[in-house]
Parts: structure tokens; sequence; C-alpha cells
């Protein structure tokens, strides 16, 4: 349902950029908490209705994919608005007033607090061109691209508080020189969490939710239905089980990080632990928002996501392939020689001291420390390759997320 | 020695040039091509862990270690909602007005008492960041509180 001017009765939108509800027609503008309107009223007995209820039984076991679609009647022009499960607030897509379905949002279903949008749509996408702009290996293509939507959609949260209690053993390897050590120590404790935001909607994916993070809570207001004018929102459809198991992770991985910083030195593992998570129930209901920006690239779409309060961009981006593997190949080479003669030179110098010196009985002490350099070189090259290789396979799993057909489908299936 | 020398320098020479080359191009690639790649800090959301025992010796053998376990693991037992994981997350709804209330209201109460008693009831501490109700609702929840004192409702756990 279009919230109405009263000035001149022409739909209101959320204006970021200035903390209101402004009317694109007259420009009048309003606090959110300020706006009084009849059609908020009458609109709590309007229902959106099932695909099934509107066309029969069989129109929604012919179509599956239909099956968790609504049907709401747009209050301002009478066209149908298809929405899914969770959606609250849409655009008609006929006459793209804002609309906001307040069916849907039953008393316990409601959100207590909304961080309302302080990034414009022109702000995300200045906020993506920065990031992206200077990349060495991103293709040009894809710096200068051309968004396919740009959406800015209140995603569901639920802010938890929570204890977690563990006891774990945690191993030490220390090494030292010839030889290494390996020491077992105990942790116990408790942790409170307070405030921790875990994400309400199964249609995301938590990775790329949580990568959002953080917000500022300080910022969180009451909940009303005119911050969503102009913008997308979905309600809570998480279980309580779902709820359990993302905080479980989080907690239990934030535990982990801070006793493992609590034994120093050394190559450190967790060999043995028994922990449980205890959630206050009392949990906490907000829309955060987030701008979803999708594009097209060679045949795949993406989605950069954008922090709608702070503007810090989410994505990871295709690589122009042989310009990296160019310039790596060239530069493992030029290392390779130029470390090689380095080494070649230094090898010779100190085996041509060592033959025109007169033997000793200690000669086979100083052959076993070049051979612990020789061994330790070669080491270190093979953990700086693997650490290369790490954040290479990382940068590729992070464009796969930006690939998800999950996360386009969360933004694209929606009105125009 | 010649050409000893210079297989062990195109050894370790490669090795090392290989590797460095790979680190400096991942971390290159991993700053051009990879965006927002942190969650929150932990210490945004908890103030560290309060240590029960801190054990640096004597744990080599395997039964020690399960006795250590046993010992110092305290288990939190989940809250009686979150024992049907199928059920949908709802919001704690505040406890509704009880009938009685109409008959005999409660006494008056002063503003500043209202906010005390609002804050008690909905288990909202005073310095919490989030928003706190409109006057109103304050003044609600009091009336709440003090007919769920009167009935001895459960009162919501105060935050720590």
């Amino acid at each position: 349902m279009a919230t109405l001017c009263k000035n001149c009765g022409h739909a209101l939108v959320f204006d970021p950029a200035i903390q209101k509800v402004r009317c694109n027609q007259c420009g009048s503008t309003f606090f959110a908490e300020e706006v009084e309107s009849e059609s908020k009223k009458y609109v709590q007995d309007k229902k959106a209705l099932s695909m099934a209820e509107v066309y029969g039984q069989n129109t929604a076991n012919a179509v599956k994919e239909y099956l968790d679609c609504y049907i709401y009647t747009c209050s301002e022009c009478g066209g149908e608005v298809m929405i899914t499960g969770t959606e609250v607030s849409t655009k008609c897509v006929y006459c793209g007033n804002p609309t906001v379905v307040f069916s849907r949002i039953s008393k316990q279903e409601c959100p207590e607090f909304i961080l309302p949008f302080a990034i414009t749509k022109e702000q995300a996408l200045a906020c993506i061109n920065k990031e992206i702009g200077h990349g060495l290996f991103v293709p040009d293509a894809v710096k200068h691209f051309t968004p396919e939507s740009v959406h800015g959609i209140y995603i569901p949260y639920w802010i938890v508080d929570a204890d977690r209690s563990e006891a774990a053993i945690i191993r030490k390897k220390t090494s030292n020189g010839k030889s290494s050590t390996i020491t077992f120590h105990g942790r116990s404790g408790k942790m409170h969490l307070k405030n921790l935001p875990v994400d309400a909607c199964t249609m995301l994916s938590d990775e790329s939710s949580s990568r959002l993070e953080p917000y500022d809570f300080s910022k969180l207001v009451l909940f009303d239905e005119d911050y969503l004018l102009g913008f997308y929102s979905n309600s809570s459809d998480v279980t309580y089980g779902d709820l359990s198991r993302a905080v479980e992770n989080r907690a239990s991985k934030m535990f982990d990080e801070m006793m493992l910083e609590s034994v120093k030195g050394g190559t450190k593992t967790i060999v043995g632990f028994r922990g449980s998570t205890a959630i206050n129930p009392d949990v906490k209901y907000a829309l955060l928002p987030a701008w979803f920006v999708t594009f097209e690239h060679e045949g795949k779409h993406h989605t950069i996501l954008v922090n709608g309060q702070t503007g810090k961009v989410v994505c990871g981006l295709p690589i122009r392939k042989a310009l990296f593997f160019t310039l790596l190949t060239i530069t493992c080479i030029l290392f390779a020689v130029l470390f090689s003669i380095i080494f070649y030179h230094i090898i010779y110098a100190m085996m041509s001291s060592y033959a025109s010196r007169p033997r000793r009985h200690s000669s086979s002490s100083s052959n076993n420390s070049s051979g612990k350099i020789v061994v330790g070189l070669i080491a270190a090259g093979v953990v700086m390759a693997i650490a290369g290789v790490k954040k290479i396979k990382n940068v590729l799993a992070k464009l796969k997320l930006t690939q998800s057909s999950k996360t386009f489908n969360f933004t694209k299936k929606r009105q125009e | 020695m010649t050409g000893f020398s210079m297989f062990l320098g195109i050894l370790m020479g490669g090795s090392l040039g290989v590797g460095l080359a790979f680190l400096i191009f991942g971390s290159l690639l991993n700053r051009s091509n990879n965006h927002g790649d942190s969650l929150g800090e932990n210490s945004r959301y908890t103030g560290g862990i309060a240590y029960s025992a801190r054990i640096d010796k004597s744990l080599h053998k395997p039964a020690a270690q399960t006795e250590f376990l046993n010992t110092y693991y305290t288990p939190l037992y989940p809250d009686p909602v979150f024992k049907n994981p199928q059920a949908k997350v709802v919001r704690k709804m505040p406890v509704p007005q009880a009938p009685a209330m109409q008959a005999n209201p409660a006494a008056p109460v002063s503003p500043q008492a209202a906010v005390t008693a609002a804050a008690a009831a909905t288990g909202f501490p005073s310095s919490t960041a989030f928003p706190t109700a409109p006057a109103a609702q304050a003044v609600q929840a009091a009336q709440v509180a003090t007919v769920q004192a009167a009935q001895n409702y459960p009162t919501p756990p105060a935050q720590q």
C-alpha cells in the first residue's frame, strides 16, 4: 500500500539523504514517524492472496514455481502485484508506486527496529566505482559496468544475546632449530555475546549477509512502515533450529579464536573440546539495509552488495586471467633466475673457500648447518607458494559467491 | 663443483622465486578483486572470555585431557523455546494487560518510576543502544509490571 502525500496525493518514498519521506511530485518532506494515513488503517484487513486462491488449486499445482507466490492488488491502479512468500514491501509493476503489504506483517512478525538507509542509490554506485575502479586485475568491462538492476532491500535480522561455555585442549608445536616441542594447554571459560546479528532470511546465504557487517546499532529506530517506502523488504522465515545453528557456529568460532590467542607462540590447534551455547530467548527483530547491484559479465550474473548504512562494498570480481597468469609466469621466471644466480654465486663461493681450507674434524657440523639453510630456503619457498595459492583460491571462492544464483534470485525476482 | 653449485642454486632460487611470486601476486589479486572480505570484529560483540581454568602443564596424557574437559566444562542449557527447532522464530511480545487491570487500575505512577519499571519489565537496561519505547508505552509497561508483581507473573531475565 502506498502512503500518499497529504498535500498532493502522490505516493511518498523514503529518501536516505534527508532521512525523511519525500513526495517526488510536490517536494514535500515528512518524518516517517509523523506520517498518518487513512490507508494504513483500512489496509490492515486487506490480504495478499495466494496464487491458488486467485486462480484455483490446479494452477498452483501445475506451475510449481508459483506455489510460493501471492497476489497483492495495488490500491493505486488496481494492478496485480506478484510477491514471494516473505516479501513485505515492493513496487507496483504497473504504476511504480511503492507498496507495503501490511497484511504480511502480523504482530509477532512485525520488526521491532529498523536501521533506515543512510546511503542513497547514487552513493552506493559511487562506493562501488571507487572500490573497484583501481583494481589491477579487474576487467575494464567490469570497472565501467552498467548495472542491470539496483535494489535497496531491508534484510531481516535477529539480534541475539547469547552465552558460550567451553573447555578445550590446545596442542602447541614449537619448532626450535633441530627439534620441535609439542605441549598441551587446557582452557575453559564463558563468554557473553551481545547484539550479535543473525540473518533471518533463508533466501540469502549467511556468508553473504555476514560480510555486510558491521552495522552501527546505535542508529536503530523503532519500526515504522514508512521507512520501507521505495525499498524492498522481506520478513523472517528462519526457524529456532536455523537460529541456534547460526549462533552456535559464530560463537564457537569466536571463542576458539580468542582461546588460541591466549596461548602464546608456536602453531596451535584445538584437539578436543566440549562446548554449548545458550541463546537469550528475548531476541530482537530488526530490518537492516543493503543495496544489491547486479550486472552481467560474459554471460554470468554478478551481484555486488553494499551496506546501506556504511557503504561497505562486498564482492569478488572476475579476473583478467590472461594478464594475471602472464605477469605471474614472467615474475616467477624472473625471480627464479635472479635468486638462482644469487644462490649459485653464494654456494660456489662457500664451496671454494671450503675446498681451499685444510680439513678439520669439525667439518661435519658446518655441512649440517649448510644443509639446514638449503632445506630452510626451499621450505620457505613452498610455504610462500602455498600462502599465495590460498589467497588466489579465496578470491575465486568470493567470485563464486558474487556469481551465486541464490543471491541473484533474491534480488532479481522482484517487481521493478 | 660448478655443476653441484648450479643445481643447488637453481633448487633454492627456483623454489624461493616461485614461492615469492605466488605470494606477491596472490596478495595483489586479493587486494584488487576481493572486497569487503571481513566479518564484524569479535570485540564488537563480546568483552572476551572469562576463564575458569588455564592449565599449561601435565596435559600430555589423553586421560588427563579427558579429565580436564569433564571437570572444567560447565554445560549451558537452551531455553525451552529452542527445543522446537522446526518452529519459526517470533518476537517475544510484551505480557498482555491482565483483565484485573481494567477493574482495579494500579495507583498512578510517576513518569521516572514508570520508565524505570518499564525498563525492568522489558529487560532493557537504560544503557542499551536500542531506542526506548515512547513514554505512553513506558507507562503502560509499568502498569503491566505492577500487575505482574501483584499476580506473581514471571518477569523476563534482565540483560547482562
